[in-house]
């Protein structure tokens, strides 16, 4: 009898930290993307029912030669553009920036006030909560990436800080 | 329609919400004084009260003119505090605060910081995508001018090009800001330190001559003199950058085991994207690499924030500021019962004098707002010319449309509050008024 309860005890303890693993494997899937060279942590855009969104993600180059990103796609929206962040006569504007050189063995993170893909002609709202998959270009390979919508006013990734 | 929308000039869009704030005001004139003629009448009611309706739109005028000023004034503050960072791309310090390193390398606002070594400052400056790579040296000053130790290639980065005489070619020879009262051909003797504690003495001997001058840059670089990097090292001690062999031509490139150090280095790349790779490059553990402009964005959105609420409170003050007019309108209509009720009695409609009393308070709130933002002009502008004296940062606080906004917004809503006073006036009995 003290058996059985020890049993059951201890599956009631285990099964939600099973569950979290299960969980937390499940983000880990949805929160990183690798290439042979990249590495993509935590794609994020904001809330939106504008024509335009950004996306920001964290990238690292695992390689020790540069790395370039020439395009990216998805299919909700016309086209997407790497941008980057320029103070012009004293106000902020995010300018196309072309090709991305991801410099060799370092991190680069595309953020806000900083760089970003730039979705253009938007064919549906970007609802918080939701994901939509982006498909980045990088040296003859495609990678898949999942992109989390947080809230309008969001800074940073929900899950930002965390190691993957 | 969002497309369509998005589609028009920012111009076009922001004359459109201007005109949007305003038609509440515009529909109530147009069904409140629908079939009268309340001009003459008005007219003369603001001979008769002139005094009291001077009072009353200064007050307006006032209130309005503090949030215009206020609001216009932070905007002129974000964008010349950013148009003193233009120039300045990539910043790349030892690790350590960013806004520290933003503060001494861009506003000159000198502060301790830790240097980078000559091998380091050798990676940056043989960097394939670098096209300029200058040390900003602190530390020495003159009066109350930082004395910055660069390269030839910085001044003409930061000046583009110089109003009066030539550049430095040698050690001894400096080029001062715009507003640096020396002229060319002046000498001075740089002191140790910045401030009221700086070392007068400690480099005695050591002379500049002044060879040019840069033009006004509206930046706190209007108040530094710029000298070569080797003649900083040179006073403090240290080798000067470059070997024995060394030819007596200032500036790059520099030789790595003579190289004493910088607290902070100017990169410029060939292109925006090349720049962010930069960054990624030296963003490690020995270096930090920082764009003023993100630094000075994440600031801004938080002033944003203040600037959100200031438009608030602005709206509020106005507000309150016009209720108490029209209290004091309420009063003055009353004082007029006896005139106003002899007008319904000689057989003008009660809403004649309903549109009458209307059209009063809207003139003087719509003059009021008029002056407001005149006012709030004239304010911005003395104050910004008492911020760019004090800080040497060229603030241009002018009349944009967030103000214009405000003030339509401010008669639409103060508009609908003139309806009580006006009503009021309608409800009161002809024969109490004929009685006073």
């Amino acid at each position: 009898m003290k058996k059985a309860l020890l049993i059951a005890s201890t599956m009631f303890i285990t099964t939600p930290a099973f569950a979290d693993d299960h969980k937390h494997n499940e983000q880990e899937e949805h929160h990183l993307s690798e290439s042979s060279a990249l590495r993509f942590i935590h794609a994020w855009s904001r809330e939106t029912s504008g024509e335009e969104a950004l996306v920001f993600v964290e990238i690292e180059n695992t390689t020790d030669r540069d790395v370039m990103i020439t395009g990216a796609e998805t299919h909700i929206a016309a086209d997407v553009s790497v941008v980057g962040f320029q103070m012009q006569s004293g106000d902020g504007a995010y300018v196309p920036i072309g090709e991305l050189v991801v410099p060799a063995g370092a991190e680069m993170d595309l953020a806000p006030e900083a760089l970003a893909f730039k979705l253009s002609g938007l064919k549906e709202p970007l609802e918080h909560g939701a994901h939509f998959e982006m498909h980045v270009l990088s040296d003859g390979e495609e990678i898949e990436i999942d992109v989390e919508i947080e809230e309008a006013d969001a800074h940073q990734h929900s899950h930002a800080g965390h190691q993957h | 329609m969002m497309a369509f929308w998005y589609d028009l000039p920012v111009a076009v869009q922001d004359g459109l919400v201007g005109l949007m704030l305003l038609t509440p005001a515009i529909v109530l004139g147009a069904v409140v004084l629908r079939g009268f003629e309340t001009r003459p009448l008005l007219f003369a009611l603001v001979r008769q009260q002139v005094w009291l309706s001077i009072v009353f739109v200064a007050l307006i005028a006032v209130s309005v003119g503090i949030g215009v000023g206020l609001i216009a004034q932070e905007r002129g503050l974000r964008q010349g505090t950013a148009r003193a960072a233009d120039k300045f791309d990539l910043i790349v310090a030892a690790p350590g605060s960013e806004i520290t390193a933003m503060l001494a390398a861009v506003y000159l606002q000198a502060s301790d910081m830790p240097l980078i070594d000559g091998e380091t400052y050798h990676d940056i400056e043989s960097h394939p995508r670098a096209e300029l790579v200058a040390p900003i040296a602190f530390g020495d000053s003159w009066k109350d001018a930082p004395v910055v130790g660069t390269t030839p290639q910085f001044v003409v980065h930061l000046a583009e090009s110089l109003t009066e005489g030539r550049m430095f070619a040698s050690e001894e020879e400096a080029i001062a800001g715009a507003r640096v009262p020396l002229s060319v051909g002046d000498e001075f003797s740089p002191a140790h330190g910045v401030g009221g504690a700086a070392e007068e003495d400690a480099h005695r001997g050591a002379n500049y001559t002044i060879t040019g001058k840069m033009p006004l840059t509206g930046t706190p670089w209007d108040r530094a003199i710029l000298v070569p990097v080797e003649a900083v090292w040179g006073v403090h001690g240290l080798a000067v950058g470059h070997g024995p062999e060394w030819d007596g031509v200032v500036g790059p490139p520099f030789e790595p085991r003579y190289f004493p150090g910088t607290p902070a280095v100017l990169v410029r790349a060939d292109s925006l994207g090349s720049t962010y790779g930069l960054q990624a490059t030296f963003n490690n553990d020995e270096t930090m690499a920082f764009f003023p402009g993100t630094i000075l964005a994440r600031l801004h959105a938080l002033m944003g924030d203040v600037r959100q609420l200031m438009s608030v409170l602005a709206v509020i003050t106005q507000v309150l500021v016009t209720a108490s007019v029209l209290a004091g309108l309420m009063m003055l209509t009353k004082l007029l019962s006896r005139r106003l009720a002899l007008l319904r009695a000689l057989g003008a409609p009660g809403r004649f004098v309903f549109a009458l009393t209307w059209s009063y308070a809207v003139f003087l709130i719509v003059i009021g707002a008029a002056s407001g933002l005149t006012l709030g002009v004239l304010a911005s502008w003395a104050i910004s010319q008492a911020i760019t004296a004090r800080t040497d940062i060229l603030v241009q606080a002018t009349l944009d449309w967030p103000e214009i906004h405000i003030v339509a917004g401010f008669i639409s809503l103060t508009s609908i509050l003139a309806l009580l006073p006006a009503l009021l006036t309608m409800k009161r009995s002809v024969i109490a008024g004929l009685r006073g």
